[in-house]
């Protein structure tokens, strides 16, 4: 059980270091009120100007300001978006339901496409299958995102018009971008699973299990394969970061309604309000998914045990 | 001296030991329950070939035991693993030779039919128990994988029997170990378990492949009594793998000594002991000190290496290291002949009969 | 042997912490040792057995301080090793060197022959010149056997056996006094094995070193250790010389180990009594109350869980912790 609480307060440590983080990116890109107001600053008198900063409680010394920035975010209350004209946290919270919709999809895809594939090159490791897989995944792993996002809009958007290129509303909107964003993953999971597997099959218990004359699907599903998803899994946890954290590309890119975008969008209005509040939920998604991840990981290996 | 070697010509015993007569030496006239011939296996690595394995013949009748003395690279573990087909493929390949288990040849069976052997008839236990069970899988599963791989059982009843032979093999509260993990457990009741698993098809032939060189002496001692309990009781037959003489002295009924990939000597225990014919024998027995010598006579240890066996090797692989080494042993490699009768030597110049050259 | 002391060793104590809960307090420890004394003299070689877990490697590491002990002390030539300074110990420890089980894991696969038997007498001090190392070096790899024109190859290039050689060589560099083998046999074939052992042995003679000698392998310890102590869990179990540990062994944990060991010669095999023991080795962090042994041994009383036996010696220069000894 202390397993498990401390993993907890380790979380709870990683999205306070965000937090501070995303608190100072405010003033290390200059004096906040300026930045606020904008080019508004040069219609103000300077007494305007320091009512505004009273108001806004920049006068006060950063570690007040820190305080009362984390009391007001554990309620939910990050700031008024000005260009909302909503609270920040809930123009996020309208935006996540899409970029979890657009992560879980590209989430399945990857691993459904990646583990059959992974495993299909380990069992016949220098044949065509295993070749051309290798030759996919050194393609999904070097081509940036962005880049493939642009080449798929261009062949099925533009050129085929199978698919919308941009928006959402229906399927056919999510298929583009969740496969750019599956992209990376699907290749490097699917490495990930072949050299796992391959590495398994060489240990001994393997050689017991041939020697059992248990079917060599068997051998291959519970022994090695079972083996194999320990790597698999701690590398899913990190996905989840990648993918929540990739979505910022390919939202804006696919104009996608989601946290990403929206963060892009607040960035350039300087809305820092809605930025602290998009950076500091996703970071707590991350934690939360990394630390379900971590105990998934204790309940498949039995030597990791919840109470040691 | 008796000159023992057959009237065979010379030419035709060079290195192979196809027309050689098997060493029962008509002590018994039951047929042997497996009978290796010419069994040869390479390893085809970036190197080159690596000739692990330089056709070797030797047999086990049913109940008795076999061991299998050699050095780290004398092909001892590729030879017994070779029998199920056990080594790794590629680089490992088995080129030649036949074993032939009750009358069917191992190396002409098809996948489906040697699974069937594999742990039914035949069953191996591993060097490294910590190694050799799967660590995510309850020892009460990896062992009614085995049973009812080859049992027509339901999963019930295999269960009931996985509990059954862990009880046989000595681990307290059978029924609550079922269910735990192989870390839950040291390293000698693990080796338990492996020995569990071994006999859970009541097989006729047991491969042990160094099973206490990872345990400490007075667990090693524990397994080795149980196996020796086990195997009077069941009558099964077992290859016992080791470079440990003391270990081969309390266990075996014959023993076959190998260096670099062939056979050198053959013969029933306390003949071997009480009168070794193969310079290299004698040279092992003597590099052993013995836990009861009151007296210190000093260690003759063998000078030189084992040699490489990536490539062809001519003559005898011992000669470089051999003190009584001539030009025939540099040339020609001789062949595993019968000195006197179940004592086999592969030696121009063995220390019995003072040689065939 | 001598009668000098040139290394004592006094209720050596070498515990490891473990940790756990949510801010990793320490929440007991492996008592690797716990409390052992003996002398070594001068010339000698003290064989020390036992089996995995009992603390023998610990125990020699600690002997030479490279980890700090936790308790007790260690006196090489008379002088406490935990009073010297760090630049005290680093010029002590050039006469107390180590051979370790693995040769290959031990040995620097980057550098040259050469240059891994030349680099403690660079690092001591104890050539001035170039030309100088490369005579010392050639000195001692023909002292080893080692074929002085492989002065140039890498540790992968040679076999076990060799590179167990040239362990040996670095470890003679500084001229030591003594020397731990720490299971400097274990990882060889047996043919190997009687090569090293003798080659221990002539330098022993030619160069009056002396030894501890680490291992799990009682035939050879017997063979070339003078006395033989045997550890249990972290305590010394019995000590005497190895003709009266092996002919007559005081403590029943001594009997037990000897009677497992199979003596290479079937009809004599035949006819020996196993003395087996019940059961695993309890954890070190965990050892049972009174004798450590009372959970395994044949003969233990109620005395004998409730009350630890004293290490004491049972007969002229034999000591041995059995309260029926």
């Amino acid at each position: 059980m202390s397993y498990v609480i401390r993993r907890v307060l380790q979380s709870v440590v990683v999205v306070f270091g965000v937090s501070i983080v995303a608190f100072f990116m405010l003033f290390m890109t200059g004096d906040p009120t300026e930045i606020i107001l904008g080019d508004g600053a040069d219609h103000m008198t300077v007494q305007q100007i320091e009512e505004f900063r009273v108001k806004m409680g920049f006068d006060r010394p950063w570690y007040i300001q820190y305080a009362s920035f984390v009391g007001n975010a554990v309620r939910g209350d990050f700031g008024y978006s000005f260009t909302r004209h909503q609270p920040a946290f809930q123009v996020i919270i309208e935006k996540m339901p899409a970029t979890i919709q657009l992560a879980s999809i590209a989430f399945v895809l990857s691993l459904l496409i990646s583990i059959p594939l992974g495993v299909l090159s380990a069992i016949n490791p220098h044949k065509p299958i295993d070749r051309i897989s290798t030759f996919v995944a050194l393609l999904g792993q070097s081509i940036p995102s962005f880049w493939l996002s642009i080449l798929l809009m261009l062949l099925f958007g533009v050129k085929l018009k199978w698919l919308p290129i941009s928006g959402s509303g229906t399927w056919q909107h999510l298929v583009m971008p969740a496969i750019a964003l599956a992209a990376f993953p699907i290749a490097r999971n699917m490495r990930l699973t072949r050299s796992s597997m391959l590495d398994f099959m060489q240990k001994d218990f393997v050689r017991t299990a041939r020697a059992k004359g248990i079917s060599e699907y068997r051998v291959v599903t519970s022994h090695v394969l079972r083996n194999s998803l320990l790597p698999i899994v701690t590398a899913i946890g990190l996905e989840a970061g990648f993918l929540l954290g990739g979505s910022v590309i390919i939202e804006t890119i696919f104009g996608w309604p989601g946290v990403g975008r929206e963060i892009v969008q607040a960035i350039g209005s300087k809305d820092f309000y809605v930025v602290q509040a998009g950076v500091i939920t996703l970071a707590l998604i991350f934690a939360v998914v990394n630390l379900i991840i971590d105990l998934a990981y204790s309940w498949i290996d039995p030597r990791i045990g919840f109470g040691s | 001296m008796i000159q023992a070697v057959p009237p065979a010509s010379m030419e035709a015993m060079e290195t192979s030991v196809s027309n050689f007569a098997p060493l029962e030496g008509g002590l018994q006239p039951e047929p042997a329950l497996l009978e290796v011939r010419d069994l040869t296996t390479k390893f085809y690595t970036v190197d080159g070939v690596v000739n692990a394995l330089n056709g070797i013949s030797y047999s086990v009748r049913k109940g008795e035991c076999l061991a299998i003395v050699g050095e780290s690279g004398s092909g001892k573990t590729v030879g017994v693993l070779s029998i199920l087909r056990l080594i790794q493929s590629p680089p490992g390949k088995i080129v030649g030779g036949s074993i032939s288990f009750k009358g069917t040849d191992l190396l002409k069976l098809d996948d489906n039919a040697l699974r069937d052997i594999r742990g039914g008839a035949i069953s191996v236990i591993f060097q490294d128990p910590m190694t050799s069970l799967n660590p995510v899988m309850r020892v009460g599963a990896q062992i009614t994988e085995n049973i009812m791989a080859h049992e027509a059982l339901t999963r019930r009843q295999a269960r009931d029997k996985a509990i059954e032979m862990l009880s046989r093999v000595g681990i307290p509260t059978p029924a609550k170990r079922v269910d735990d993990y192989p870390h839950q457990f040291s390293g000698g009741m693990r080796q338990r378990v492996m020995i569990a698993m071994a006999l859970s098809c009541s097989p006729q032939l047991i491969i042990a492949d160094e099973p206490t060189t990872a345990l400490d002496v007075t667990i090693q001692a524990q397994i080795v009594e149980l196996v020796k309990k086990l195997q009077s009781e069941l009558g099964t037959a077992v290859i016992w793998i080791s470079h440990d003489l003391g270990v081969v002295a309390r266990l075996a009924d014959r023993v076959a000594v190998m260096y670099a990939g062939h056979i050198v000597e053959s013969a029933p225990v306390d003949e071997l002991y009480a009168r070794p014919a193969h310079p290299y024998t004698i040279g092992l027995l003597n590099s052993l000190p013995r836990l009861d010598a009151k007296v210190k006579t000093k260690l003759q240890a063998i000078g030189g290496l084992p040699p490489n066996l990536l490539g062809e090797l001519r003559g005898c692989p011992f000669a470089p290291r051999c003190a009584f080494a001539t030009d025939i042993c540099r040339a020609q490699n001789p062949a595993l002949l019968e000195v006197t009768p179940s004592h086999g030597v592969a030696c121009w110049h063995d220390r019995l009969t003072g040689g065939r050259a | 042997m001598s009668e000098e002391v040139l290394v004592q060793v006094k209720d050596l104590k070498m515990h490891f912490p473990i940790r756990a809960g949510l801010f990793n307090r320490t929440v007991g420890a492996v008592k690797a040792v716990d409390g052992i004394s003996f002398d070594i003299m001068k010339g000698e070689t003290l064989g020390l057995v036992g089996e995995s877990g009992c603390g023998k490697t610990t125990a020699g590491r600690a002997i030479l301080h490279l980890y700090r002990p936790t308790g007790g002390e260690v006196s090489f030539k008379g002088t406490d090793l935990a009073k010297e300074s760090p630049e005290g110990l680093r010029r002590t420890r050039r006469h107390m060197q180590m051979i370790f089980q693995d040769p290959y894991a031990s040995l620097n696969p980057q550098m040259r022959v050469g240059e891994i038997i030349g680099r403690p007498l660079r690092v001591h001090g104890l050539v001035k010149s170039a030309p100088e190392e490369k005579d010392r070096v050639t000195e001692l790899m023909q002292q080893v056997g080692l074929n002085v024109s492989y002065r140039d190859r890498f540790p992968h290039e040679f076999s076990g056996g060799q590179r167990q050689r040239i362990g040996i060589a670095r470890a003679l560099a500084t001229s030591p006094d003594f020397i731990v083998c720490d299971e400097a046999i274990s990882a060889l074939d047996v043919s190997i094995q009687a090569q090293i052992i003798n080659l221990l042995e002539q330098l022993r003679d030619e160069l009056g070193l002396t030894y501890l000698f680490i291992a799990h392998d009682l035939s050879m310890v017997r063979y070339i250790s003078t006395r033989v102590g045997v550890m249990y869990l972290g305590k010394m179990m019995e000590l005497a010389s190895s003709d009266a540990l092996y002919e007559e062994p005081r403590h029943p944990y001594t009997r037990a180990l000897l009677s497992a060991i199979p003596i290479p010669d079937p009809p004599l095999e035949r006819q020996r009594q196993r003395m087996l023991l019940e059961g695993d080795l309890p954890s070190p962090a965990n050892p049972p109350k009174g004798c450590r042994f009372s959970t395994r041994c044949p003969m233990a009383t109620d005395l004998c869980r409730a009350v630890e036996p004293e290490f004491r010696e049972v007969a002229t220069r034999h000591w041995a912790a059995c309260h029926f000894a």
